[in-house]
């Protein structure tokens, strides 16, 4: 069929199309001249009436050329998609023929392509691509600052305050726009139902800045937003305007509730767009509206939102960051050393807010760099199946070359069956990203608000590329190799002999892919070892059975002058209450709280006026009642708890953690010690003396890995110049329905208007998941490469076998027994594996350095996981190589030495 | 008598329904049935050939000729001759209506 085409297509290559236009006129003028002749005229005479009855030869001539030079290239055209279409139709049979082989080769390919289109979606949406409609996401940044504080030593945050957004807004010269934005949550609805959700507070030019439009009315403006207070206006979010209205357009105009005012919706934002975070946000409105304190556009002493940058083309993040130095600098007017001697820094957008790339972030670099390394594994799998199958096919081949069909056409035939197989892998492969994408999203990235599909326009080319390249680079080799062969003695010898060098090469990809299994594994059991141990950290308290209620309490209009009185009163009536349920074990009321809020404030001793600093910064105080300690599962070390009897006007007490005691009073006995507790004015007399009554162990309060901190308490309306109660319950009953018995409880109380409600494991769970994300995609990964491997070793070790019947069919007749043979084949699938194990352990030795700051509590080296490592990769060589050998040792010499 | 225009394919056609012919054949066969009253240029009757090949009206193939010259056939596709009946057709109806128009007898009012 083909060999027709190509034999037709030659042909008309052969003659020139003008050669074909002379032979036909020069033709019919032999035929008129002939025919004029024998009417009885001279040669000459006929021959110049032929030419005037054919009119002007030159044109006539020139025009047939044009027309049969057009009618050709027209044809080859066609003959060359009909040739493609051949090639296809033959490659599909081919195929079909050997749907195993076809199958494997899908699948490996499917797996490996799928795996890296699943880890590229992610890396795409977290870090390669800004944030939904956002306008040249490259050119926007966060900004930072660097500054020693007193408390908390040298940190990075983002946090700041407004005057330091209007400070750059207003003087920097390196910006094209500044703004501002915050996060919160806001009560929306009114009476029973109504619940928190996610509140956007921006500066009226961040939408501008970003370049967002609203999906319907408009975003506010600078007549909206402006200190010291901004007009009641929302923007609703895509989702939230669905969800709630129903899509409704007639939305703008109307008011809803929000807190306890109205607001008056003015606009829709697009469809997933969350700003610059990537957390949900149910609506929008002017950061003007929230007011931390009275003097908030002008103070200094709050940090609540953050300010995002768009560099001016050409400026550098370096020269933006020294004007924003010297400018926030120069604007501050206050005494703080620290905020005089700051540093300013714009980093990109996907920076956590202490200013480095996240966790996640991290973690999900590497695992693109994992996906790489199985996509090697395949690439190695899959030119593995294409060697094995273009040895198979040697004679096939042969006879085709023999038949005269052209080593381009064979190529192109072989090529275009790769091809096929790479589309049936981009396929699968688009199947497994679009699961796998899903799949990680809820359980492992459940936190982040994607607002788009795993499998985007991008995860799609993206795939579509890495097949075809993927097929093409492994197919071409093979194919190529397989038609250069020796026509004779392919067509003499049996489908299992020779290839010797063929051998190597598989031998090599088998310990290649054995290699690189060993170097996932290892990454799979230190992650899996990280997440075991950081789970194992003893935080100082059992945050898996504590509830935390933070309400709020119903404002009295006009606020009450004794309002302090009243809350705390409000607080120990719920809590009193809650202490006579049955279904609850303990309750407390407390003032600051591990992964809550956090307090410090000025504290000294007798002997010493401030406590020297240490890493983790603090002291931190906590005012707490008396069942606080049982409540969350502190351990009491020594001297007494509080008890009921010490509150406000009692005697000042304090309980300080094991660190603060061995910190201050270092060797001795900090029971009866004198804490001075409270910002001293100066000049001012100290601050009374807290007796000392007892010791607890430190608790983490904001950090599965964070340094020890010192941490003391007081009782519950001994505390001054911090406040925000919250209430934590121990239940005795089951978590979930603990949760609704205490929502249930805190709505009954008419002082509350709403109560949110957590358990302190919500709040700590998000820590683990960069070691669960680690540890499932390598371990998933790793698997996946072993199983490609121990598959791969097999069909060595197999192919090894058919190739060398013959040999151990001789080995067999000379009295070699069965289990000799049988050790010697299993051997040499062991020994390749336990080579590729050494390169392995090599290169994971090698890149130890770069993981070990993403693991916890384990050396990037550990001997225990290499050598189980180890174990299991040769184990599994063993057993893959057991097949094959037993059918070796089986070999029956008489057949052996007849086959072919 | 000059060929009226748009008449050439159809003869051309018409000529190659009695089996393949190469273009001196054709053209002689033009000349012979209507008793050499309709002359038309041999270059020309070449240009229509080519034209009808790339049509695809007509297909053409090396042969021998009767005399044993190496010479190019051409013979009618089923496309072609579908184009045929309908020229044909069309001719008719044109030649019937000329000839109606110029047997009237009466004179316009």
């Amino acid at each position: 069929m083909i060999e027709s085409v190509w034999r037709r297509a030659r042909q008309l290559w052969r003659r020139p199309v003008s050669q074909d236009v002379d032979d036909e006129v020069s033709f019919h003028f032999q035929m008129r001249v002939d025919q004029f002749v024998a009417a009885g005229m001279s040669r000459a005479d006929a021959e110049r009436a032929a030419r005037e009855k054919f009119g002007d030869v030159g044109a006539v001539r020139s025009e047939l050329v044009g027309i049969g030079t057009r009618a050709r290239k027209r044809r080859d055209w066609h003959d060359r998609v009909d040739g493609l279409v051949q090639d296809l139709i033959v490659s599909l049979r081919g195929l079909k023929r050997e749907p195993l082989f076809t199958v494997g080769l899908v699948a490996t390919l499917g797996l490996g392509v799928g795996a890296n289109a699943t880890m590229f979606g992610i890396v795409d949406r977290l870090m390669l691509r800004g944030p939904d409609h956002v306008v040249d996401a490259r050119s926007l940044d966060r900004l930072y600052i660097t500054a020693n504080t007193p408390t908390n030593g040298t940190r990075t945050i983002s946090f700041l305050g407004y005057i330091w957004y209007t400070t750059l807004r207003d003087q920097a010269k390196s910006f094209a726009g500044v703004a501002a934005y915050a996060s919160g949550q806001v009560l929306y609805g009114t009476g029973s139902g109504a619940r928190l959700i996610n509140d956007g507070r921006a500066t009226w030019d961040f939408f501008p800045l970003l370049g967002v439009r609203a999906e319907l009315g408009r975003f506010f403006d600078a007549s909206e937003d402006h200190p010291p207070r901004g007009e009641q206006v929302v923007v609703l979010s895509h989702d939230f305007w669905q969800a709630e209205f129903g899509g409704d357009r007639g939305i703008i105009g109307r008011t809803i509730p929000l807190g306890n005012a109205k607001y008056t919706v003015i606009g829709v934002a697009p469809p997933g767009f969350i700003g610059v975070e990537r957390e949900a946000v149910d609506l929008w409105r002017p950061m003007s509206l929230y007011a931390p304190r009275p003097d908030w556009p002008t103070t200094f002493k709050a940090q609540w939102l953050q300010i995002v940058t768009r560099l001016k083309p050409g400026v550098s993040p370096a020269v933006a960051g020294a004007e924003a130095t010297s400018l926030l600098r120069a604007a501050y007017a206050g005494d703080q050393t620290f905020l005089k001697t700051l540093d300013a820094s714009v980093r990109p957008l996907w920076y956590s807010a202490t200013g480095r790339p996240t966790q996640i972030a991290n973690v999900a670099k590497w695992l693109m760099g994992v996906a790489i390394v199985v996509l090697v594994i395949t690439c190695a799998n899959v030119a593995n199946l294409l060697v094995a199958r273009a040895r198979r096919r040697r004679r096939e081949i042969a006879v085709r070359l023999a038949l005269g069909v052209g080593r381009g056409g064979l190529v192109r035939l072989l090529l275009s069956e790769t091809v096929l197989v790479s589309i049936g892998g981009a396929l699968a492969a688009l199947a497994i990203a679009a699961i796998g994408g899903r799949v990680m999203r809820a359980t492992l990235l459940s936190n982040i608000a994607w607002s788009s599909e795993p499998l985007d326009g991008r995860v799609f080319a993206f795939t579509l590329i890495v097949a075809i390249g993927v097929g093409l680079l492994v197919g071409l080799g093979p194919a190529l190799s397989a038609t250069r062969l020796s026509l004779t003695s392919s067509l003499k010898t049996g489908s299992g002999d020779g290839g010797g060098r063929r051998d190597v090469l598989r031998t090599s990809l088998s310990v290649v892919q054995a290699a690189f299994s060993v170097v996932l594994l290892i990454g799979a059991a230190l992650f899996v070892q990280s997440l075991l141990r950081v789970r194992g950290v003893d935080l100082g308290f059992s945050p898996d059975r504590v509830l935390r209620a933070e309400p709020r309490i119903v404002p009295l209009n006009p606020q009450p002058k004794d309002w302090k009185a009243r809350n705390d009163r409000i607080f120990d009536d719920a809590l009193q209450q809650l202490q006579r349920l049955p279904w609850v074990e303990h309750a407390a009321v407390s003032v600051g709280s591990p992964y809550g809020y956090g307090f410090s404030v000025g504290v000294g001793t007798p002997e010493r006026d401030s406590l020297a600093p240490v890493p983790g910064g603090g002291p931190y105080i906590s005012a707490v009642t008396a069942d606080y300690f049982a409540t969350l599962g502190i351990a009491l070390k020594q001297g007494r708890a509080f008890t009921a009897a010490d509150r406000a006007g009692s005697a000042p007490v304090a309980i300080v953690g094991e660190t603060m005691a061995k910190g201050v009073w270092p060797g001795m006995n900090p029971i009866g010690k004198c804490l001075m507790i409270g910002d001293r004015k100066p000049g001012g007399p100290p601050p009374p003396c807290s007796a000392v009554i007892g010791v607890v162990t430190d608790v983490h309060r904001e950090s599965v890995r964070e340094p020890a901190t010192m941490q003391y308490y007081i009782p519950v309306g001994q505390e001054t110049g911090f406040g925000g109660s919250v209430l934590v319950v121990r239940p005795r009953i089951p978590m979930p329905e603990a949760r609704v018995a205490l929502k249930r409880t805190m709505a009954s109380m008419p002082d509350f208007s709403f109560t949110k409600i957590q358990t302190i494991q919500e709040s700590i769970d998000p820590e683990y998941r960069p070691w669960k994300l680690g540890a499932a995609m390598f371990g998933v990964f790793g698997l996946l490469a072993l199983v490609v491997a121990g598959v791969g070793l097999y069909s060595v070790v197999a192919y090894l076998v058919t190739d060398r019947t013959r040999e151990l069919g001789v080995r067999l007749a000379l009295g070699a027994t069965g289990a000799r043979v049988v050790r010697d084949v299993v051997g040499r699938g062991v020994a390749t594996a336990a080579l590729g194990v050494f390169l392995g352990v090599i290169v994971a030795i090698g890149l130890g350095r770069f993981i070990q700051p993403l693991l916890f509590d384990i050396s990037a080296h550990d001997p225990t996981v290499f050598a189980t490592v180890a174990i299991i990769v040769l184990a599994i060589a063993v057993f893959a190589s057991w097949g094959p050998a037993r059918r070796a040792g089986r070999v029956d010499p008489v057949i052996a030495l007849r086959a072919d | 008598m000059e060929m009226l225009p748009g008449t050439l394919d159809f003869l051309v056609l018409r000529g190659l329904t009695w089996g393949p012919k190469h273009g001196y054949a054709v053209a002689r066969w033009i000349e012979d049935s209507s008793k050499g009253s309709l002359t038309v240029l041999d270059g020309a009757l070449y240009t229509a050939l080519h034209r009808m090949e790339e049509r695809g009206w007509i297909a053409a193939e090396w042969g021998v000729s009767p005399l044993g010259r190496r010479a190019k056939f051409y013979r009618l596709t089923p496309v072609g001759r579908k184009q045929l009946e309908s020229e044909a057709k069309g001719w008719a109806d044109y030649v019937a209506a000329v000839g109606s128009v110029l047997r009237t007898s009466t004179q316009p009012t």
